[in-house]
């Protein structure tokens, strides 16, 4: 009878665990950044992280995605630095740990510019939820990279609480100004 | 007798609303009609070929030597203009790049691209008389020979 | 005189600027266009603030609506006249192209500036901005379905009777076949990341996954009543299947391994996905069914009012709009909160088509 009951508890509670997991996991990962080295999302303790994905080499239209998170977190004025901006790029094989310092300088000095090995960013990838791949001519291609190649990513941006749960997703359109509005909520709440 | 100068300021102000059509000047592909008041930056030109740019973006690098190979032309002017407040960093590139004829002026409010309806940069807009006429977003897939002519034949037409 | 002449000039002249600017449904990603079943009209909803924004008047009924993001215009079909009709966005000017026969279906590249027109026997392509004709593509059988890939770099033509499936390629021409399903098929699902494509093969009621880079079936799912179209989430991680009788699975696209496996209120009428891709939504008669893709939890059934007609989850991923049987309002869920959030009145008396320049789904 108490064999039964420990195996239903613990059934209950790994059913409870996968659902609490499945939804939306907290942020996990472990990348590189110019100044402090290895970071991970123990870093910045006590911020809010607004968090964009994407590389440097835009072959033909550079996206505004740095400009938003920077323009979002410039919104809060006195309190935009509870807030971390983040830029992670998906494509260590020509965006050096260097050079997107200097990449995310341009915009804003408070931003932060973090890539890894091919396995870092899968792995955070996954825990975002976020897509990203390489292709040539229309196919997909996987590393190692030839010398041309395309880079597609997905084009949220994430917010994460200084506990590290996800809080909110902005989509591609909103622009830095509306997400501005939602972090001043999400900050003050 | 009051009429007369009230009926010609009204024709004038009419025909400056109405949009003027394109006439004979075959517009190069990828640039869209598009008619709106410009205010981003003081023009000093009838015809001008505004050139949203940054450091940071690699194809809008790709096309400055290209704008600048037909900036000293009489009949239009290249008005260069980075989005955002970097003089130094414009300074490098520029010598890098042996820049001599575009102007460094700075736009220092990044969400100005947003303002004008643009998703990326580099991003391109034709001025004519201070209104905008033409947008064309991304890398400008044009020899700038066909860009020159363009701008040319639109300045002969007014 | 003087007086009043001035203050008139400037308020003309600030006019113009001002309907410049406003008015400008531009933004793909907010702006959602509802067609009418009962009149020309198109009511324009602004999916940022949930609200009525305005109303186009078209040229016919359209049985089809496209919107470029990119060139801004609204371009439509009738079914009934052998044209493409164009609505300029900004310019609110109206133009049509004719064509060779009755347009059936039409479909944007990726470049947002070709358009894809499918009619008897035939697809022409064409720019309906600048007003050309690009090329005909002959030597296909309808009735067929037409995708681009996510890239634009081939255009993917598959015949529902005989099974095979056309890869055009786009910038020259060239054309090679690929026959990994007989016919009758459902029309052609492709992965966004032209991975996969897929299509269910009636004869036997099961799904054909064709893997396009080792150019060999991938896997095949079977099921016990005719599957309706397949579904790949917008991150191309899972597959989304589900049939007639109420079965659905979701399949991990990698490995094709089954990771769930559900049993839906009926038959599907339309298959979802949305919040950063975690959920899958199903409609079926009376209910929608919310459950999330890779988890072991229970489906969640919304009770719906009113049947669905078009369903549009917007590209935030956050939030589902659809259009809906016997009202003018349109139905509106939280995907991330599971919250069926107010409705919004689009003042049209039939609102059928939904379209927008982008949303979440990249596949029907």
């Amino acid at each position: 009878m108490r064999r039964q009951t420990s195996y239903i508890i613990y059934a209950f509670l790994t059913a409870c665990f996968l659902s609490y997991s499945a939804a939306a996991k907290p942020l996990k990962f472990e990348l590189q950044e110019h100044t402090l080295g290895t970071v991970t999302e123990k870093n910045w303790q006590g911020k809010f992280l607004l968090i964009g994905i994407g590389y440097t080499s835009c072959p033909d239209i550079c996206p505004t995605t740095v400009i938003d998170l920077a323009t979002a977190v410039n919104s809060l004025k006195e309190e935009a630095n509870k807030v971390t901006p983040i830029f992670i790029s998906v494509d260590p094989n020509r965006d050096t740990v260097e050079n997107l310092d200097m990449y995310v300088k341009y915009f804003d000095p408070k931003m932060v510019g973090l890539t890894g090995t091919q396995e870092q960013i899968k792995a955070i990838a996954k825990n975002m939820k976020a897509t990203y791949g390489y292709s040539l001519e229309g196919k997909p291609i996987y590393p190692p990279l030839p010398k041309q190649y395309e880079v597609y990513h997905s084009a949220y941006i994430y917010l994460y609480g200084p506990d590290r749960e996800l809080i909110d997703v902005f989509g591609y359109g909103e622009g830095g100004k509306k997400i501005g509005q939602s972090l001043k909520r999400y900050v003050h709440g | 007798m009051d009429r007369v100068p009230i009926i010609i300021l009204l024709s004038i102000a009419l025909c400056s609303i109405s949009s003027a059509s394109a006439g004979e000047c075959k517009t190069p592909e990828g640039f869209i009609t598009h008619n709106a008041s410009y205010n981003l930056t003081e023009l000093k030109s009838r015809v001008s070929l505004v050139n949203l740019w940054a450091v940071w973006c690699p194809p809008c690098l790709k096309e400055l030597p290209a704008l600048d190979s037909i900036a000293n032309n009489e009949n239009y002017r290249v008005e260069t203009v980075h989005i955002g407040d970097n003089l130094p960093a414009i300074e490098e590139r520029f010598s890098k790049l042996g820049i001599h004829h575009l102007p460094k002026t700075i736009e220092p409010d990044m969400g100005s691209i947003h303002a004008l309806g643009f998703q990326g940069l580099p991003a391109t807009l034709v001025v004519i008389n201070g209104e905008t006429k033409f947008r064309y977003s991304g890398y400008i897939k044009h020899s700038p020979e066909v860009i020159q002519d363009w701008l040319t034949c639109l300045r002969e037409e007014l | 005189m003087n007086k009043i002449l001035i203050p008139l000039l400037t308020s003309l002249l600030a006019f113009s600027a001002h309907a410049a600017i406003e008015g400008r449904y531009d933004d793909g990603a907010r702006w959602a266009f509802i067609s009418d079943d009962d009149s020309k009209n198109v009511a324009v909803i602004d999916t940022f603030t949930f609200s009525y924004a305005d109303q186009i008047e078209l040229k016919v009924k359209p049985v089809h609506l496209e919107v470029s993001d990119v060139q801004d215009v609204l371009v439509y079909i009738d079914g009934q006249s052998p044209t493409v009709y164009v609505y300029d966005l900004v310019k609110k000017t109206h133009w049509q192209m004719e064509m060779e026969g009755i347009p059936t279906e039409i479909t944007f590249h990726a470049d947002e500036a070709q358009l894809a027109v499918a009619m008897k026997d035939r697809i022409d392509i064409i720019k309906p901005l600048k007003r050309e004709y690009v090329t005909t593509i002959t030597d296909i059988k309808s009735p067929f379905s037409m995708n681009f890939d996510n890239g634009g770099y081939n255009l993917y033509v598959s015949e529902s009777k005989s099974g095979k499936t056309l890869i055009y390629r786009n910038h020259d021409g060239q054309r090679s076949y690929i026959n990994f399903s007989e016919g009758d098929i459902s029309e052609l699902t492709l992965s966004p990341d032209a991975r996969l494509a897929l299509t269910s093969q009636y004869k036997d009621n099961s799904v054909v996954v064709w893997d396009l880079s080792m150019e060999m079936v991938f896997n095949t799912f079977h099921f016990d009543s005719e599957p309706w179209r397949p579904y790949v989430s917008s991150d191309s991680e899972y597959i989304v299947l589900a049939s007639e009788s109420g079965q659905a699975q979701v399949i991990e696209s990698w490995g094709g391994e089954v990771v769930k496996e559900l049993k839906l209120t009926g038959a599907p009428k339309s298959i979802r996905t949305g919040w950063i891709e975690t959920m899958g939504i199903i409609e079926s008669k009376g209910a929608l069914d919310i459950f999330e893709l890779s988890a072991n939890t229970p489906v969640q059934s919304v009770s719906l009012k009113n049947d669905l007609r078009e369903v549009v989850v917007v590209s935030d991923s956050k939030t589902l709009f659809a259009t809906q049987e016997g009202s003018s309002k349109l139905f509106v869920y939280d995907i991330r909160t599971n919250k069926v959030l107010k409705e919004i009145d689009t003042k049209l008396s039939k609102p059928h088509l939904l379209a927008m320049g982008i949303t979440n789904t990249v596949c029907h």
